[in-house]
């Protein structure tokens, strides 16, 4: 097992070469790894891979010319950033990523379409994404990947610097084989005036990890974070999502909600803090899983931490099985058994729809859902 | 239309039907009246197909034998029951439901072209077409719930149809809505089966018989003058 693998004293020389923490409460509990192995990998790759960005005035560098042109803000940005790096799958990205991609994007534009395309086999990817958000920018970002072939391992990083007044709209999704592992790690700090919200979707790859770390670093900054999941066969689905509330009078919601089938099984572990600063806090964290069929599992872990004493904190969590009631109703209109188990669960997934609208990005979603 | 033979009903410890015969001919409209627990919504339920019910007995629907059969078959037959408590499912829209049970029970028809007929119906039973786009029954008042059951009605066109307390949660506008859905449905080759406590929705809708319930039986039968010698004299005094 890669997990087992790695916590050896051999792979923890590796790690230090790496000048990485290999802390061990920061290595995943939440998903198994189950049939992850270092021989499945012929070795760190960029073959096979190609990213592509497409959208109105966006500057998209890499990290040497980034370098040269905003070097001084990239380094104050990095040295930031890499501190609060503590996940397992985003310090092994700092330590393998050879490719790191850099978009500027300076003036708002309706749509910025980024792609990931990996065609390979027995490969460990390791890409890295730096965006920018300018000042008053307002722009929404269709991230997908694409996954073909066997036993790839895809360990992508995201990192999002929003400045003041800056609204985006993150939404990912993703066509993987089954038999590939993916793991995601974003990270995001808003500032004044701010709003980012970010929607991601999966049907779940044999290995599936999202985590997201959202700051909300200055008065009126907003996150929301959501996502679904529509796993099956023997998926491994795992969403983290933590939002740190660091001045005052920020918003935060996070919702995640998702259907696993056969012996798919999903986890999401949500943290919401609330810093001493942080008054007049607004917060709610949400987790929904419906089971169907008697081998599916879902597990949440809810976790509030409040240090302000003026604010509003709270979550809520289910996990239930399909309604029969519901299943009965629509089997009286004539829909058959499978077809109402269909409509009960595209209703669960599509808690987020409506507030899309009939676009691209909807109709991706929807093909997603739908599968 | 409907015949049923020596029927009883029961969950896992306790029987609700207890032997209960009737028969529903095409063309006519029948109510079933009777004091609460009596069985009339258990009967309902259990005439759709509702897994929570042993059926013992014989429903015959066009001498055909329904009594083991799911739900979704008794409703390709041509059974329709309208629930006193319809469901709610939020994010399924309700013209997205109905395409799925159309489909289900008639042919394919293309979404656009079904929802433009849908909306002619809707305007016509004072159902707005917004309303289309809404989760199925999400947020709806017990009213808007009924109209909803009247309008899948209509559009699904089934043979013989049940109407559980459709008149319970109704103002008095709605109620003229729809009993006016319902008489608009009345035809030769159609059977309604009301189930009410009250006469005030026999005012709008005129039945051809009335059988009362009670203990999980039929108790009596009549036409429209017993509704009002009930309403007159109430249950616990005509038995």
């Amino acid at each position: 097992m890669l997990l087992t693998l790695l916590e050896q004293p051999s792979s923890q020389s590796f790690l230090s070469d790496l000048q990485m923490k290999a802390k061990k409460k920061a290595l995943s509990k939440t998903i198994s790894l189950k049939g992850i192995s270092l021989e499945h990998f012929e070795g760190i790759s960029s073959e096979g891979f190609s990213f592509s960005v497409e959208g109105e005035g966006v500057e998209l560098l890499s990290l040497d010319q980034a370098l040269q042109k905003y070097g001084l803000f990239l380094k104050n940005r990095f040295e930031k950033m890499l501190v609060k790096e503590e996940g397992f799958f985003s310090l092994f990205n700092r330590g393998c990523s050879d490719q790191v991609f850099c978009l500027f994007v300076h003036h708002s534009t309706p749509l910025i379409k980024i792609a990931q395309y990996y065609i390979n086999s027995k490969k460990f990817f390791s890409p890295r994404i730096q965006i920018f958000v300018g000042k008053g920018v307002k722009t929404t970002f269709f991230h997908t990947m694409e996954v073909q072939g066997k036993d790839n391992c895809i360990n992508s990083c995201i990192d999002i610097a929003l400045e003041r007044e800056a609204q985006v709209s993150f939404f990912e999704t993703g066509t993987i084989d089954h038999d590939n592992d993916l793991f995601l790690d974003t990270k995001v700090t808003v500032k004044q005036g701010g709003c980012f919200t970010h929607t991601t979707g999966t049907l779940g790859s044999r290995s599936f990890k999202s985590e997201i770390s959202a700051y909300l670093l200055e008065k009126g900054a907003k996150s929301y974070l959501e996502g679904f999941w529509n796993g099956s066969k023997d998926a491994d689905i795992s969403f983290i999502a933590h939002t740190s509330h660091l001045a005052y009078e920020t918003t935060s919601r996070e919702h995640y909600q998702g259907v696993c089938h056969d012996k798919a099984r999903a986890s999401f572990e949500g943290q919401i803090y609330v810093d001493k600063v942080a008054q007049k806090t607004d917060s709610y964290q949400l987790s929904k899983h419906l089971l169907i069929g008697e081998k599916a599992s879902g597990f949440s872990k809810p976790n509030l931490e409040v240090f302000a004493d003026d604010v509003k904190a709270s979550h809520g969590a289910t996990v239930s099985m399909i309604d029969e009631e519901a299943l009965f109703y629509l089997m009286s209109r004539g829909i058959s058994k499978q077809g109402a188990i269909d409509l009960v669960k595209r209703a669960f997934l599509a808690f987020f729809l409506n507030e899309i609208g009939e676009t691209e990005i909807y109709k991706s979603f929807l093909r997603l859902i739908d599968q | 239309m409907l015949e049923l033979e020596n029927v009883f009903v029961r969950t896992s410890d306790t029987e609700i039907i207890n032997d209960l015969s009737m028969k529903i001919e095409k063309g006519k409209v029948y109510a079933i009246m009777g004091p609460n627990g009596a069985g009339k919504s258990t009967l309902a339920k259990a005439l759709s197909g509702h897994p929570l019910y042993e059926v013992l007995g014989k429903i015959l629907f066009d001498g055909e034998d329904l009594t083991s059969m799911e739900g979704e078959e008794r409703a390709k037959k041509g059974l329709f029951v309208s629930f006193q408590y319809p469901i709610e499912i939020a994010g399924l829209s309700f013209i997205d439901f109905l395409h799925a049970a159309y489909q289900g029970v008639h042919k394919e028809i293309e979404k656009g072209e079904f929802r433009k007929w849908v909306e002619k119906i809707a305007v016509e039973m004072e159902v707005n077409p917004l309303f289309l786009d809404r989760g199925l029954n999400e947020s709806c008042s017990g009213g808007e719930k009924k109209k909803n059951e009247i309008l899948q009605m209509k559009i699904l066109d089934p043979k013989c149809v049940i109407l559980d307390e459709t008149d319970s949660g109704l103002d008095i506008d709605a109620l003229k809505v729809v009993a006016s859905g319902v008489n608009s449905f009345k035809r030769g080759d159609k059977s309604i089966i009301l189930i009410t406590h009250y006469q005030r929705l026999l005012d709008y809708i005129e039945p051809d018989v009335i059988f009362v319930m009670k203990g999980g039986k039929i108790v009596k039968t009549g036409d429209k003058t017993l509704a009002m010698e009930l309403e007159e004299m109430g249950y616990s005094q005509c038995f």
